[in-house]
């Protein structure tokens, strides 16, 4: 059928169409060229390395892959000429003119294709990358409900079928589908698409006890029947089954199948299993499991936070209860327990000594202690304990992790634990052990290096949280934001070989000065004081390109600026 | 996976979201997040596994890896590369690969430091936004343990372009 291949031909560079001569390549490559043009040019060279036959074909280049549509509608145009029933010649022109704006026009074509009900191949694809690129994916269930119609058993088609309920989200449709897909063949992951759609269902589900009493239970005796039955094959069909039980509230029993031979195939996620079985026990309150679990973890890795937060839970839970271990059985099913606030108090000092033998030590021990402290604190029993005022752990903390810039976060959790007449007092002690040098030129101490500059940006930013400089006065409050800038341009010293997409060491003194004139702006009413803060910001920005936060603040700035002037324009008094 | 602090990072490739939602559907394991205390974001990874088996190529590849300016410093570049190269073990990998701007010199050093070394050049990888002139690309590598002759690290002797990558 050389027309068919001319206008094939209009897919290809010249040395591949030369070769190809299979009707059904060479149109499917056709329609894959539209979507996945890539694809369908090493299509090409795969089928042209099997058919090496000549071929009388006259050769254009690739027109709708291009981009050139007016081309790609002339060729096709040509072609219905000689034969005006060619659907796909009919498809490919309407995807010329939908690209070209010609959207009325495109539809019209396509739905005369359409209401044929074509059960084609490269119709179907070809009216399923149309109504894609026209935002009509409903129209492709269409399509296909028509072909499955005609063509039953064809495994492809119900796929296709599948898919386009899923971009509709017609769960039940899609569960209907998958289903009669197993029915032709009978492969698990069509089995649990059908599974998958009644689960979401019953998420969409307007009645909450729809949820609970029909979809979900169906769900789960779907995959039950697969279970006895020894079908289960794919870690994702497990995932399935414990989210259906959690779902379900069937905690007992998502944690069989996770600890059992099931479990098993949860390997892809790292701590998987671990993860899950965590949540089953917080769940069904089973503190010694949760315990003895974070205890494992911790042991693993300690400074995983959120295993800290499980095992303090978990042992004031057992004190509570005044739970004690079996005298002959394990502890529980994860392993020893720690039930005492004792054992508790041992288990983070060990951390803590574990770690001060690092060269890098990690946060999370040190951390945890103050965790703990704040938890004493809650039940009125920190006293017996001893374990230090939080004051001289953060003190010790500061010391260990001061130049690192998340210091400042980590201590912003804890400072609720400092009374507030100790704050100036804090600071004080902090900033005694940070190596400053006052030189000739400034009588303000200055650092020397950029640990020492991190460190003293760690403690502004504490006192400027902990509200020192709020309490300050107008006059107090501007000689601070003079000496920040000085620190400031002090600091840029050290970025001197700083990339372009880095941010300079001392950014955080600009940012807390401008922090602070803006609160005389708002606060107090110093106009002045905005556009030091425009000035500044656009200093830093000069220094450090890459400062987002220079940028967001100039954009809030100034767009407040502007709704000032909106408002001075529009009264006529001016004010 | 769109983290406000480390996306604002210039260095940081920000896609959209169906290519984010991509990841998370096929490759969730690889999806990992870090959290501080309280409750920020420190940074994460985005990976996938691909390649032929048969040909030694199936492969654990990073896609995105960021920390937030604020928690730099700690180890958690090296921590998230760590975890990544773990599941690809589990996977049966043979081999790490990434991706990262040859002008990205602080990167390149932080990967070389972390074990991987460049394996091909490739030619104006990164499409660049404001009429300045395409980016080459290392591709690096760290071979795993079922690569026992690190023959998957071998360096090509001259570069590629991005049409010619499996």
């Amino acid at each position: 059928m050389p027309f068919v291949l001319e206008s094939a031909a209009f897919l290809f560079p010249t040395s591949e169409a030369r070769q190809c001569s299979c009707w059904h390549k060479t149109v499917s490559l056709l329609v894959l060229s539209f979507s996945h043009p890539h694809r369908a040019r090493q299509g090409a060279r795969q089928s042209c390395k099997l058919q090496r036959k000549p071929s009388s074909v006259r050769l254009r280049p690739n027109y709708l892959d291009n981009g050139n549509n007016k081309m790609a509608i002339q060729q096709a145009d040509k072609l219905l000429k000689k034969h005006k029933d060619l659907h796909c010649a009919k498809v490919l022109k309407a995807i010329g003119l939908q690209r070209t704006g010609k959207q009325e026009e495109a539809y019209t074509l396509a739905q005369e294709v359409a209401a044929l009900e074509p059960t084609d191949d490269n119709s179907l694809q070809a009216l399923t990358i149309l109504y894609r690129e026209m935002h009509r994916p409903e129209l492709v269930t269409k399509l296909y409900e028509a072909a499955v119609k005609k063509v039953p058993n064809s495994e492809e088609y119900h796929s296709h079928l599948f898919m386009a309920y899923a971009r509709v989200g017609e769960y039940k449709k899609m569960q209907q589908a998958g289903m009669a897909l197993y029915k032709i063949v009978p492969k698990n992951p069509y089995y649990f698409w059908s599974v998958m759609s009644l689960i979401m269902q019953s998420i969409s589900a307007q009645d909450e006890n729809l949820s609970k009493t029909m979809f979900l239970p169906l769900a789960e005796r779907m995959v039950e029947k697969m279970v006895k039955e020894d079908k289960i094959e794919a870690e994702a069909e497990v995932e399935l089954y414990y989210m259906i039980l959690e779902r379900l509230e069937k905690y007992r029993e998502a944690l069989d199948v996770v600890r059992g031979k099931l479990g098993e195939k949860l390997t892809s996620e790292l701590q998987s299993r671990e993860n899950k079985c965590m949540a089953m026990y917080k769940k069904l309150c089973r503190w010694p499991e949760c315990n003895a679990l974070s205890r494992r973890l911790l042991l693993k890795n300690s400074d995983d936070w959120q295993f800290y937060i499980t095992y303090f839970d978990s042992v004031f839970q057992l004190i509570d209860e005044s739970w004690t271990p079996p005298l002959e059985e394990e502890h529980s099913l994860e392993g020893e327990v720690h039930y005492s606030i004792e054992q508790a108090v041992k288990f983070i000092e060990d951390r803590i000594t574990e770690e001060s033998k690092s060269s890098r030590p990690l946060r999370g021990p040190y951390l945890a202690k103050l965790e703990l402290i704040r938890r004493l604190r809650h039940r009125g029993c920190n006293d017996e304990h001893k374990l230090g005022d939080p004051e001289e752990l953060m003190f010790q903390y500061f010391r260990k992790f001061g130049d690192k810039p998340c210091c400042f976060t980590d201590l912003k959790v804890f400072v609720d634990l400092l009374p507030a007449s100790q704050y100036t007092k804090f600071i004080s002690q902090l900033l005694e052990v940070i190596p400053l040098s006052a030189t000739a030129e400034s009588e303000i101490a200055l650092p020397d290096d950029i640990k020492a500059l991190q460190q003293h940006l760690c403690v502004v930013q504490l006192s400027r949280l902990l509200g020192i400089y709020h309490a300050m006065d107008k006059k107090q409050k501007l000689t601070v934001v003079q000496e920040l800038m000085l620190r400031y341009r002090h600091g840029l010293e050290f970025g001197k070989s700083c990339l372009k997409t880095e941010l300079q060491f001392s950014d955080y003194y600009c940012l807390l000065a401008v922090h602070l004139l803006l609160d005389l702006w708002l606060e107090e009413g110093e106009e002045t004081a905005v556009w030091q803060c425009l000035t500044l910001l656009e200093e830093g920005l000069s220094h450090s390109p890459s400062n987002a936060q220079f940028k967001l603040l100039l954009i809030r700035i100034y767009c407040r600026l502007a709704l000032m002037q909106n408002t001075y324009s529009t009264t006529p008094s001016g004010g | 996976g769109f983290s406000p602090r480390s996306n604002l990072d210039p260095l940081t490739e920000t896609y959209g979201i169906p290519f984010y939602l991509q990841y998370l559907a096929h490759w969730p394991e690889y999806f990992i997040v870090a959290e501080a205390p309280g409750g920020e974001l420190m940074g994460y990874i985005m990976g996938k596994a691909e390649g032929s088996v048969a040909r030694e190529e199936w492969h654990g590849h990073v896609t995105a890896l960021s920390v937030a300016p604020e928690f730099r410093r700690l180890g958690l570049a090296a921590k998230l590369m760590e975890l990544l190269e773990e599941i690809s073990e589990k996977k049966g990998g043979f081999f790490v690969d990434l991706f990262v701007r040859v002008s990205n010199q602080v990167a390149v050093n932080m990967y070389k430091q972390l074990g991987y070394s460049v394996y091909r050049t490739v030619l104006e990888y990164y499409s660049a936004s404001n009429g300045e002139p395409d980016e080459d690309a290392y591709d690096m590598r760290k071979a795993l343990s079922r690569d026992s002759e690190k023959k998957s690290i071998i360096p090509l002797p001259h570069p590629v372009r991005p049409e010619d990558i499996e």
